[in-house]
């Protein structure tokens, strides 16, 4: 019904992506979440909005607390500010929204909005109301993380920034400036006056050579101590032995000087790689997010006062007693001390069905409350914990990743060798002929022959794919990450939250007969009496039934006699019919696309069955597809879940998966080594079980809605609902290296050619001067026609 | 040709001239964010919110 909207009802951007476009009850389409609340705003609907602010919610209780500030505070003109990773900025209404939150929150001063990098600054003069703004934002549609005060790590990095791009514009104004001088000398001027240009032109190359070439003496150091081939082996050795060969020649009062070639060459290499570093998200580093286990608060029992106090979770010790609220997760393992609990351990171990403690089970931190407080004893502190544990291997994997060896550098690698080959073949066949020109050819030949079109226009096209992606909502760290996605030929989905929604809801009612399963519905009579038996039930299943049931308006009326049927069920008399509700296990038989049931409800009125009730998860409407297009494309898809064998294969039966590509009941552990065990696999997930196998020697995607520690072990995260994102990512991958492998042929058609006539004495600096800058311009045209294809990749 | 030794050092101190003005820019943190600023000329009270504010 919404197909007629293809552009935003309040700013007219045209919507390209659906999935994260926001559709009102109306039926009109916004771009964003600051479209949809100014435009209601304007249209009167929301002033409540304006008038009060919304309250702070307790999820962001942390935001404030001491220890938390501690690490995430900084200071911003004398006063006290705090960095947000902002998901869901699009658009100038979402600035201009965001630039009102000290209208809500009248304590902020400032906030500041960096479209580019979707991070905020908010700065207030008095801290306590972090937790505020977090909940304004929340309230407003946004989804805010804070970003960890690195006060060293992040002014170094600015700093870096800064340098580069300092680097840039000398290099830009010297080598405009040695063309200016070149130019008379190509021109045909001779004498004097020549030889003030040639010193002039090197005045002008020394802080090229000495200042701006400085990242690439730095990066060969590094690649020679790490004994990896590397791109700037041959540039550097172009660079030092054109400027000793040109050096010479202008003492000797010779004329062929290369310093033009060669300041043109290094500024063209800062200025892509500048643009590449630009693109790429490394603000989402390992450093970025601290877990919320660890900086949430929690509620400790104080035997002195008798009361609860609040703490952080990082200061419990074993043996504490601790209280936590529903929907709250669970802040160190321990046992539970209230007579039971409803808890969604998904986070943790992938199971989709919510489970009940009873007093004296163990609990696991980083699980969640779902119905009713809990009063847990500590048995293991935070970092101590299974979750804990886990995350600590996280940091150590990724800190142990192999970096990838490019395709550049190993093009590199063998053109190098390749051409010093060459050129040791051809001195030592041409010195016995004449040695003056066998030195100066063969030095020819080594200046001409250095990729540099390879290395300036392969991290150009590189960086357009980046900055294509991350229009679209996916954040990719390094452009290294996009060169592995190329490479993929295993895929592995986790189950719960990736592939479904990863809650456990109503789904649907069925007939008794389980057939035209659609549009049935039992009768208000059935329905109150269903809710009547229910309430009384502690059962997680029970609970999910009462909470949709609550929506339908529904009455509650008086139930007698009331069992609990041993073996998930409960049996009670209203109105005088005998009702009995048994869950069970679904059988397989279910039709329905999307529906994951992994909870069949039968409903027996005075002994006859008149309905089921289907509860589980929904797979998110794109996984069929993307399963399929990854098939097709030739990568194998595999599901690796932490939960049972019934509702991981029923998953799988729906994306035609075969019984070997599942893998139910896993640990993190065995997911890490399953996934280490496969070459070229990616990974893909959302939850804490998953975040191990991510940090893996693969590359892994966190989809959206992920817990942090998945956005700290992916290297791309993806703020777009469902996972065609996946295939998507694929397809760029693929583009773009057709692109680089395009420009590879170029270039070593080029360098070839160069170097044939540069051994056979036909190049003089007039031709350096010419090829070395058509060729670069050959492929940077090469890589935007390349790269403009993929603007497909936008519709 | 003589004029070469005149134009020849104002070329110089152009050139010396801009690179100073573009590093200082730089520190300035001019190039920092180059998004934002472009969205927020299109918002109108921009600046009038925050004399209101200031009185």
């Amino acid at each position: 019904m919404h197909d007629k909207h293809s552009s935003c009802t309040h700013c007219g951007i045209a919507i390209s992506d659906r999935a994260s476009a926001i559709f009102s009850d109306k039926g009109e389409a916004f771009c964003c979440w600051g479209c949809e609340t100014v435009y209601k705003i304007l249209r009167k609907e929301h002033f409540s909005l304006i008038n009060k602010p919304s309250t702070k919610l307790p999820e962001y209780d942390f935001l404030d607390n001491d220890s938390f500030l501690k690490d995430y505070l900084v200071s911003v003109d004398n006063m006290k500010g705090m960095r947000f990773f902002v998901e869901g900025i699009q658009c100038t209404a979402c600035l201009w929204i965001i630039d009102q939150i000290p209208d809500w929150v009248p304590q902020v001063e400032k906030v500041h909005l960096n479209m580019s990098q979707n991070t905020l600054l908010v700065s207030m003069k008095e801290s306590g109301y972090f937790g505020k703004v977090a909940s304004v934002l929340s309230a407003l549609g946004y989804k805010a993380y804070p970003i960890k005060n690195l006060d060293e790590a992040k002014h170094f990095q600015k700093k870096e920034n800064h340098q580069q791009l300092m680097r840039l514009g000398i290099a830009a104004a010297c080598t405009g400036t040695i063309m200016l001088f070149s130019f008379s000398l190509y021109s045909g001027l001779k004498g004097q006056m020549a030889d003030v240009f040639g010193y002039l032109n090197l005045a002008f190359f020394i802080p090229i050579l000495i200042y701006c070439a400085k990242p690439f003496y730095n990066n060969l150091w590094r690649s020679l101590k790490a004994r990896r081939p590397s791109i700037d082996l041959p540039i550097v050795a172009a660079v030092i032995i054109g400027f000793v060969l040109s050096l010479f020649n202008l003492i000797r009062g010779n004329e062929a000087f290369y310093f033009d070639s060669l300041s043109v060459l290094i500024f063209l290499l800062l200025a892509s790689r500048y643009f590449l570093s630009r693109t790429q998200q490394r603000f989402i580093n390992s450093s970025y997010l601290q877990t919320f286990i660890t900086s949430q608060t929690c509620r400790r029992w104080n035997s002195e006062n008798h009361e609860y106090e609040q703490v952080p979770a990082r200061h419990l010790n074993v043996d504490d007693k601790v209280l936590v609220e529903e929907g709250e997760r669970i802040p160190a393992d321990g046992a539970v001390v209230s007579e039971w609990v409803n808890i969604n351990p998904s986070i943790l171990t992938g199971e989709s069905l919510p489970q009940k403690l009873f007093k004296g089970s163990e609990i696991f931190a980083g699980t969640q409350v779902v119905s009713d407080s809990v009063e847990i004893l500590v048995k293991r502190t935070t970092d101590n914990s299974r979750i804990g544990q886990i995350l600590k291997k996280v940091e150590e994997q990724i800190y142990n990743k192999t970096p990838l060896i490019s395709l550049t550098d190993k093009a590199a690698q063998y053109f190098s060798i390749f051409v010093l080959a060459v050129g040791a073949v051809f001195f030592s066949f041409y010195i016995t002929i004449d040695p003056g020109e066998a030195v100066k050819r063969t030095l020819a030949l080594i200046i001409l022959a250095c990729p540099c079109a390879l290395a300036l226009a392969i991290p150009l096209t590189q960086s357009l794919s980046l900055r294509k992606a991350s229009r679209k909502g996916y954040l990719i760290k390094n452009a290294e990450s996009l060169e592995k996605l190329n490479y993929v030929k295993n895929a592995f989905f986790d189950k719960t939250g990736t592939l479904t929604q990863g809650k456990f809801e109503f789904l649907k009612w069925k007939s008794p007969d389980m057939k035209e399963s659609r549009n049935f519905l039992p009768d208000m009579k059935t329905l109150n009496a269903i809710y009547s038996i229910e309430v009384n039930s502690q059962h997680p299943i029970a609970r999910t039934l009462v909470k949709y049931l609550e929506g339908e308006c529904v009455n509650k009326l008086p139930a007698n006699s009331l069992t609990e049927i041993p073996g998930s069920g409960i049996s009670g008399i209203v109105d005088n019919d005998h009702y009995k509700i048994i869950s069970a296990l679904p059988d397989d038989e279910d039709e329905d696309d999307s529906d994951i049931i992994s909870s069949l409800t039968s409903i027996y009125r005075n002994g006859d069955l008149v309905a089921h009730a289907c509860m589980g998860d929904m797979l998110h409407n794109d996984a069929k597809q993307t399963v399929a297009q990854l098939e097709n494309m030739g990568i194998k898809t595999y599901i690796l879940s932490g939960d049972k064998r019934i509702p991981v294969s029923s998953v799988a039966k729906k994306l035609h998966l075969a019984d070997d590509q599942i893998s139910p009941n896993l640990f993190p552990e065995k997911k890490n080594e399953i996934v280490k065990n496969f070459p070229d696999s990616l990974m893909v997930g959302d939850g804490a079980n998953d975040s191990l196998a991510m940090s893996a020697d693969t590359v892994s995607i966190a989809v959206q809605g992920s817990v942090e520690s998945c956005l700290v072990a992916a290297d791309i995260y993806v703020t777009k609902e469902g996972v065609s994102p996946v295939e998507d990512l694929i397809m760029l991958s693929k583009n773009t290296f057709s692109v680089v492998k395009r420009n590879l042929v170029f270039s070593f058609i080029y360098n070839s050619a160069g170097g044939l006539a540069a051994l056979l004495g036909y190049i003089s600096p007039l031709t350096a001067a010419i090829l070395m800058p058509v060729s670069s311009l050959t492929v940077l045209f090469s890589s935007l026609l390349g790269t403009k294809f993929l603007r497909r990749f936008n519709k | 040709m003589t004029i070469l030794y005149v134009i020849i050092p104002i070329a110089i101190f152009l050139v010396s001239f801009f690179v100073w003005i573009f590093l200082w820019a730089v520190r300035n943190e001019q190039f920092d964010d180059l998004e934002t600023p472009a969205h927020k000329i299109l918002i109108d009270d921009w600046n009038d919110r925050l004399k209101e504010a200031k009185i």
